[in-house]
């Protein structure tokens, strides 16, 4: 073994020692200048033969006495630290050629020098050998920190073997050489012939990097490679992959897998920050370290799938495990969205399921999922078209048309297309769409209503309509505002004449609870009704009375319809009165799914409950084909639908609208719901 | 004795000897800087001294300080990459070419030798980024040592880039 080892030994004993003095560094900033330290001395097999020296001037080399004049090594006043001390600063180095301490690199003296606000007494170095001037000789080299003025005492010396302006950004190329300062060194600082790792971990600062002080002696790998672990960290070298550093939980967590000659192999390059989180590649998976600081290692087949599927930056988010025995002699990993993706070496799939759930003991059986199909069209108009023609293949005798940019007055629509087996298809008022227009032949209507005064469906657009369907008697249901437009479609759905046993009342100005109140009002022949959150208007209270209900079902919370106005109704009619409502949108939606269909259902629909046109069609078609609606946030399927669905057991679950409305990442986690009956996972 | 080159010209009284040279870095640094955008340079250095100039001695003199007497000073005129021009270290004025002995100091030398003083000055000079390092072989003799050395400063011409 060389002298070289030795003094990295000898150097691991004592940073061990002096660990607390370790100055605390960014983890960017340190990671940035690792990842250029690991490229530039990714390959180097430059070797040297030691030339014959006496014991202390192999070691510190010429002039290492106060009285020779040179200044002393940082490492030998800073705690073994090759970092600048507190109070001085990066101000210049120079250049020695070709040196045995940088494996026949060129080797950088750095100077720092005392920062002007700052004092320090000049004083004779202590080291084992390196007892050169601290803080004494006033000269400045000054290709860095050049906007720092004047010349102040070099306080000691840092050595690297990355050419300065690499390892500090304040640092000019301007290159000054100084080759007779080439044997200068010290007991802290590596030997000549240093391994990679060794000349990366002293360009990092030795123990004041931050990876703190060597835990191992440098470990070889089979393939040539080697390794070395630290108080937080690892710095691992492949004959293909070069050097890496690996700083704090990415770093412990390669070094408890075992490094190179783990499970997950080389480090095959630099790391690449991600949602505020950093990956690194390896050769069997990568080290993924989370926005909450802490570190997993995926490798094989789930963290094929898990790229696949967009990685970190995806809608899994980080994985919150590292792989995980899971029964049936698979494996699994638990991702930030509260989804897992499991491994059957057995089948070799790998499948996404959510993180609460069991798997069987036996391999190779899952969890029941639903199909999945989706009724979309580019445009909210086209998204109606096909959810008319998928959900009455056949045609139907009435359709109901609204307007595709408001909601009010189509809701109300909506209740009345489910209560006559009839789609809701829209239009622009600048015109019926021809898709529209289309659609309505298709069926073979008889009777088109027209939801909405005027101003929502201009005359010009009934007259299309009646051109598109020339048969069909066209008929336009509206009132002065949308109350009345609401109550007016109340009247032709139970009848002039007939008041209703039960009516549904929601607000006016907001649709989400509205979304809820329709499918449920059409499900149940009932009307809906709109009010402000705290006036009943006076052509719903008149509607009221007409209907004469004996419950009155308030969709949503005192927020959407006061408790003063529940209770006028409820004077007003004398109706029993009661609230439908959940913490959100889609609690309240699977809370009308869960009281209409206690029993599950064959196939469920699901649309974005942050529009209101999808789920509106989706609302008709839902009593047109049985299936209860539920609603879903377009980036994620919140856990209340989720587990609506699980109860309903459905065999097929079908998406309205397009990805703009429920994204690939809703869909994916829908083909995952279990659908039977599971374990819950401990 | 005349030295000129690199945009330095200066007659040298006797007993001054003198030379003017530019760095050398390998052509993998300069790769190595060049795939990161950048440039090694190795502007030129002047070295002026009443001692022998050593063949291997450093930009700011050592080796070549070792040879002085108490007689005897040297004088480096270091350049700068252009990247300096401007910055608050350079933007000092032109070089000096009359110094002041009580700015010598014992302290004020790259490696500290018995006996010796220096002084160091950033400067800009014709456009050129410019340090004057000036070594005095016995501090005790500044006053005369210094009137030398500023009868050489005063012949040195530094013609712009």
């Amino acid at each position: 073994m060389t002298h070289s080892t030795s003094f990295a030994q000898r150097a691991a004993t004592r940073a061990g020692q002096l660990l607390t003095l370790a100055p605390d560094r960014g983890r960017r900033s340190f990671l940035r200048r690792a990842a250029l330290v690991g490229t530039a001395l990714a390959v180097n097999p430059f070797d040297f033969i030691l030339r014959p020296q006496s014991a202390y001037a192999s070691v510190c080399g010429p002039a290492n006495e106060c009285s020779q004049g040179w200044t002393a090594f940082c490492c030998t006043i800073n705690g073994g630290a090759n970092t600048c001390p507190d109070g001085s600063y990066v101000a210049g180095w120079w250049k020695v050629s070709s040196s045995a301490f940088c494996r026949g690199e060129d080797r950088y003296v750095i100077d720092c020098n005392r920062e002007p606000d700052a004092t320090c007494s000049c004083r004779c170095a202590t080291g084992e050998c390196d007892r050169r001037r601290v803080c004494c000789n006033n000269f400045r080299y000054g290709q860095c920190n050049q906007q720092v003025r004047g010349t102040t005492e070099v306080v000691c010396r840092i050595v690297i073997c990355t050419p300065p302006w690499e390892w500090d950004d304040s640092c000019t190329t301007t290159v000054r050489t100084d080759e007779r300062t080439r044997d200068h060194s010290a007991s802290c600082l590596n030997g000549t012939n240093p391994t990679e790792i060794e000349v990366v971990y002293q360009d990092l600062g030795l123990v004041g990097s931050a990876l703190g002080a060597p835990t191992s002696s440098e470990i070889d790998t089979a393939d040539g490679g080697s390794w070395r672990t630290y108080d937080s960290g690892t710095i691992s070298r492949s004959t293909t992959f070069g050097v890496a550093v690996l700083v704090g939980p990415a770093g412990l967590t390669y070094a408890r897998l075992g490094g190179p000659d783990g499970v997950l192999g080389h480090v095959t390059g630099d790391p690449v920050d991600v949602a505020e989180g950093q990956v690194l590649p390896t050769q069997n998976g990568a080290l993924y370290t989370t926005p909450l600081g802490d570190a997993h290692a995926l490798t094989g087949p789930i963290d094929a799938e898990y790229s696949r599927r967009g990685g970190p930056a995806g809608w899994l988010g980080f994985p919150v495990t590292g792989m995980l025995d899971a029964p049936g002699g698979r494996q699994r990993v638990d991702f930030m969205a509260g989804w897992s993706l499991a491994h059957d070496p057995s089948t070799g799939e790998v499948r996404l399921l959510p993180d609460d759930v069991e798997l069987a003991d036996r391999p190779g059986v899952w969890p029941a999922t639903a199909g999945v199909a989706r009724w979309d069209g580019p445009t909210r108009v086209q998204t109606a078209v096909r959810v008319s023609t998928e959900s009455l293949p056949d045609g139907a005798t009435t359709a109901v048309l609204a307007a595709s940019e408001t909601f009010a007055d189509a809701l109300a629509g909506g209740v009345l297309a489910a209560t006559r087996r009839a789609p809701v298809l829209l239009t622009s008022n600048g015109g019926l769409p021809a898709e529209t227009a289309a659609e309505l032949q298709r069926l073979g209507v008889s009777t088109v209503v027209l939801i909405g005064g005027p101003s929502a469906i201009p005359e010009t657009v009934e007259a299309q309509v009646r051109d598109a369907v020339p048969d069909a008697q066209v008929s336009r249901l509206a009132g002065a505002d949308r109350f009345a437009t609401a109550a007016a479609v109340s009247a032709a759905i139970t009848g002039p004449d007939e008041g209703a046993p039960t009516v549904y009342l929601v607000n006016g100005r907001a649709f989400p609870d509205a979304l809820s109140a329709s499918q449920a009002a059409g499900r149940g022949g009932a009307p809906l009704l709109l009010t402000e959150t705290d006036l009943l208007p006076e052509a719903t209270r008149e509607e009221l009375v007409r209907l004469a209900p004996q419950d009155v079902v308030v969709v949503g919370g005192t927020i959407a319809v006061s408790d003063a106005v529940a209770e006028e109704v409820r004077e007003l009619t004398g109706a029993a009165v009661r609230r439908l409502l959940g913490p959100s949108r889609y609690d309240t939606a699977a809370a009308v799914v869960e009281e209409e269909r206690p029993d599950g259902a064959d196939a469920v629909l699901v649309a974005t409950g942050e529009a209101f046109a999808d789920a509106m069609t989706a609302g008709a078609a839902s009593a047109t084909v049985g299936a209860p609606l539920l609603l879903t946030a377009t980036g994620s399927l919140p856990a209340v639908t989720r587990r609506a669905i699980e109860q309903l057991q459905p065999g097929l679950v079908v998406i309205v609208g397009g990805t703009a409305a429920v994204t690939d990442a809703v869909a994916q986690q829908l083909a995952a719901v279990p659908v039977e009956d599971h374990q819950p996972r401990g | 004795m005349r030295i000129e080159g690199h945009g330095f010209r200066v007659d040298l009284p006797t007993p001054w000897e003198g030379a003017v040279r530019t760095g050398e870095v390998s052509e993998a640094l300069s790769r190595r800087a060049a795939a990161t955008g950048r440039q090694v340079q190795t502007p030129p250095v002047l070295h002026l001294s009443t001692a022998r100039l050593p063949a291997v001695r450093g930009d700011f003199g050592s080796g070549a300080v070792d040879l002085l007497t108490s007689a005897d000073t040297f004088v480096a005129v270091v350049e700068y990459g252009a990247d300096s021009l401007g910055t608050p270290l350079f933007d000092t004025g032109p070089l000096p070419r009359s110094l002041d002995p009580r700015r010598f100091q014992p302290n004020g030398l790259q490696r500290a030798i018995p006996g010796q003083s220096g002084f160091q000055h950033f400067c800009t000079e014709n456009g050129r980024p410019l340090c004057l390092y000036v070594v005095l072989g016995a501090h005790h003799s500044a006053r005369k040592l210094v009137r030398n050395v500023n009868d050489v400063l005063s012949r040195l011409q530094v013609a712009s880039r």
